[in-house]
């Protein structure tokens, strides 16, 4: 019967259990930063769910944070997608990252078409990864994005600048230059509600 | 003894006219086939565009490792240029004359419009390098006889832009072996071909070099000297090739041909009870004409990757909307999406009284390939290539692309967006490239350098020619910065950000 109870909140990540965050299970993609997956009450990135990266402005390394895990993915064959990039993705940089260019796809939609290109690529199985640069969503949208990542299995990043409301995502993290790196806060995790913030040394 | 009289009476009498003694042996029979070879010698000519006609031409084909003269025009045959000269000989012979490469794309378009040309005479139409075969026997009835039939075909002929000449003969090979050798003959009885064949030189049989050296040992100038020599002997000395096509020649054996056939188009209309602009009445009539298209398509085995719908107004000329797709496509669900993506986004210019759906081009349905040992779910890209579709159908084609690495060291041209391709990689690069550089107005105030500098220089062969120095470099706000000194203007610039 507990081990029924114990299985039944393994599998069912809707139930909140409090601070005891060490029991979550390590379900999570790898981000390919130790001390980040410690942090991470999922082990890694969320598997199938919304991710939200707060930046003060581009280039502070948000892009290499999540290097690891897209050239993780590439190389299992999954497509990237990266929807609406501010500038253009220099591609002898990312081959250099050991991303595998045939599987990346960049789509410059206008900005109210942001979310509709996001959600199409999530619900895609073949689609392992989808950054977006988005403008100003719902928190309702996210809602609907949030579902077609669960129905594609695929992760969702938004990177966005100048947040103003709170989205309902499976984990938030803001990013902030720092000397010897990134400093990474997890301001909101649907696993745990812990506040915790590591430097991590992210070279260009 | 009425009963006896019904009975005796033959039966067939009653009904039909027994058929005169005279028309039964005018009749051929039922097997014997009659081709009509068009060939067209001056072809290669007759599809250069018409300039200065007049001028000596000549039309150069590879043989034998070098250019040499294929077909020659008239201006120039006078200058004494022939066929299968080399090019040194033409020139000396000519100065003035125009060289043109052999084009066979234009030379098999042009055989083309004229298989459907042909194909008023006969269902039966065959093509060949540089002519035509029809197979007349299957037409003579409805043309009232071949004598009718073989004029009008000669007037017709006459009136086409080309140098045809006309041969007939029972068999295919001996038509066009006649059509090519300039004799305009016409030979029904496939006993009298032997003797029509008989005087054509050996030379305009296809034989290979050492066929044609071996052919003038044994002193066989025409035909009629292969006639008397025996098979067995002649397939030991030329081979059993040779002997096949002697025996397709006589019609000693039969040779089936392939039927020319023109490209499959696609064409429906559906006409509104009343003009509208209502999107959902279009849709319907659309999902009604897709699924006509996808019946044609399917008996056909056929696929598509671009259609067109035709919208008719009342008082106004009709306007078009294009579809494509990136992969052959030939399922309903698919172009319906598609389809619908597009319409919604159309704005139609005035109600709509009639449509048309259009496809000209069709590709060959290849089915998907699966693996027959595959474990586990097998790969399929259809939904994958299926979402691409519905992207671009969306936002257009340049918004949705890949990425790939040029072979230049120049930043702005060691990449760019379509088809991916391999390269090499240089990871001292930063992600993200501004789309043009972007000077720093203050120079490098708050900024902080990283690196040494990197040169890039290079270009003056295409144009683009840059001198660079570029560092590595951090602003006030943790912005690591891709910034060069341009050598040329001594200005700083900004041209990417690590992310």
């Amino acid at each position: 019967m507990a081990a029924d109870l114990e299985q039944l909140l393994q599998d069912n990540r809707v139930i909140w259990r409090g601070r005891g965050a060490s029991q979550a299970p390590k379900r999570g993609r790898a981000t390919g930063f130790a001390a980040l997956d410690e942090l991470l009450p999922e082990g890694g990135w969320p598997a199938d769910a919304m991710v939200e990266l707060w930046v003060p402005h581009w280039g502070v390394g948000e892009l290499q944070l999540l290097r690891p895990a897209m050239a993780a993915a590439s190389a299992a064959g999954g497509w990237v997608v990266w929807i609406a990039p501010p500038y253009v993705p220099y591609a002898s940089a990312l081959q250099g990252w050991g991303l595998d260019l045939r599987r990346l796809l960049v789509v410059q939609p206008p900005q109210r078409e942001v979310a509709w290109v996001m959600e199409q690529a999530l619900r895609q199985t073949r689609c392992a990864m989808v950054l977006a640069w988005p403008e100003g969503l719902k928190p309702v949208t996210v809602r609907r994005l949030q579902l077609a990542a669960e129905a594609g299995r695929s992760l969702g990043i938004l990177l966005d600048r100048q947040p103003q409301v709170s989205l309902p995502v499976a984990l938030r993290i803001s990013l902030a230059p720092h000397e010897q790196g990134v400093r990474v806060t997890v301001l909101k995790s649907r696993a745990a509600c812990r506040r915790q913030s590591i430097i991590l040394d992210v070279q260009p | 003894m009425a009963r006896r009289a019904l009975a005796g009476a033959p039966l067939q009498q009653t009904l039909f006219e027994p058929t005169p003694p005279e028309s039964r042996s005018r009749a051929r029979p039922a097997y014997g086939a009659l081709w009509a070879a068009l060939h067209l010698p001056r072809l290669s000519l007759e599809v250069l565009s018409g300039e200065d006609a007049d001028a000596p031409r000549l039309v150069a084909q590879l043989q034998g490792g070098q250019p040499r003269a294929w077909v020659v025009s008239e201006t120039a045959h006078d200058a004494g240029v022939r066929t299968g000269m080399t090019l040194t000989e033409a020139y000396a012979l000519c100065p003035e004359l125009v060289v043109i490469p052999r084009n066979q794309e234009h030379e098999q378009a042009a055989l083309r419009q004229l298989a459907e040309w042909a194909g008023q005479y006969t269902s039966m139409v065959s093509l060949e390098p540089d002519g035509l075969l029809l197979e007349l026997a299957c037409s003579l009835r409805l043309f009232g006889g071949l004598d009718r039939l073989l004029a009008q075909l000669r007037s017709d002929a006459a009136k086409l832009d080309h140098v045809v000449t006309l041969a007939l003969a029972p068999t295919a090979q001996s038509a066009l072996l006649l059509a090519c050798c300039g004799e305009p003959v016409v030979v029904e009885d496939s006993h009298a071909l032997r003797s029509a064949l008989g005087g054509l030189p050996i030379t305009a049989l296809p034989l290979s070099a050492k066929q044609a050296v071996l052919a003038r040992r044994l002193g066989l100038r025409t035909l009629r000297d292969l006639w008397r020599l025996p098979s067995d002997g002649l397939a030991k000395r030329f081979g059993t090739g040779f002997t096949d096509y002697l025996d397709r020649l006589l019609g000693h054996t039969p040779e089936p041909r392939l039927a020319y056939q023109r490209a499959p188009t696609f064409s429906s209309r559906w006409a509104f009870p009343m003009e509208t602009d209502k999107h959902s009445f279009i849709f319907h009539a659309l999902e009604k004409l897709t699924a006509q298209l996808v019946r044609f398509m399917r008996r056909r085995a056929l696929s598509l990757t671009r259609l067109e719908v035709v919208f008719y107004h009342s008082q106004r000329p009709a306007s078009r909307m294009e579809l494509g797709s990136r992969q052959a496509c030939h399922e309903a669900a698919h172009l319906l999406m598609l389809l619908h993506e597009k319409l919604e986004r159309e704005q139609l210019v005035a109600p709509v009284v009639e449509l048309e759906l259009v496809v000209t081009e069709f590709h060959d349905f290849v089915p998907a390939a699966h693996a027959m040992f595959a474990d586990g779910m097998p790969q399929d890209d259809a939904p994958w290539e299926q979402f691409l579709d519905k992207l671009q159908t969306r936002l257009g084609r340049h918004a949705v692309t890949g990425l790939q690495l040029l072979d230049d060291h120049r930043p702005e041209r060691a990449w760019d967006y379509g088809a991916p391709l391999s390269g090499e990689a240089d990871p001292q690069r930063p992600a993200w490239l501004l789309p043009a550089p972007q000077r720093l107005a203050n120079s490098l105030q708050g900024m902080q350098l990283l690196s040494e500098p990197e040169r890039i220089e290079g270009g003056w062969w295409d144009g683009f020619d840059i001198r660079r120095d570029y560092y590595r470099a951090v602003d006030g706000g943790g912005r690591r910065l891709w910034l060069y000194r341009d050598l040329n203007d001594r200005q700083w610039y900004l041209h990417g950000l690590f992310a």
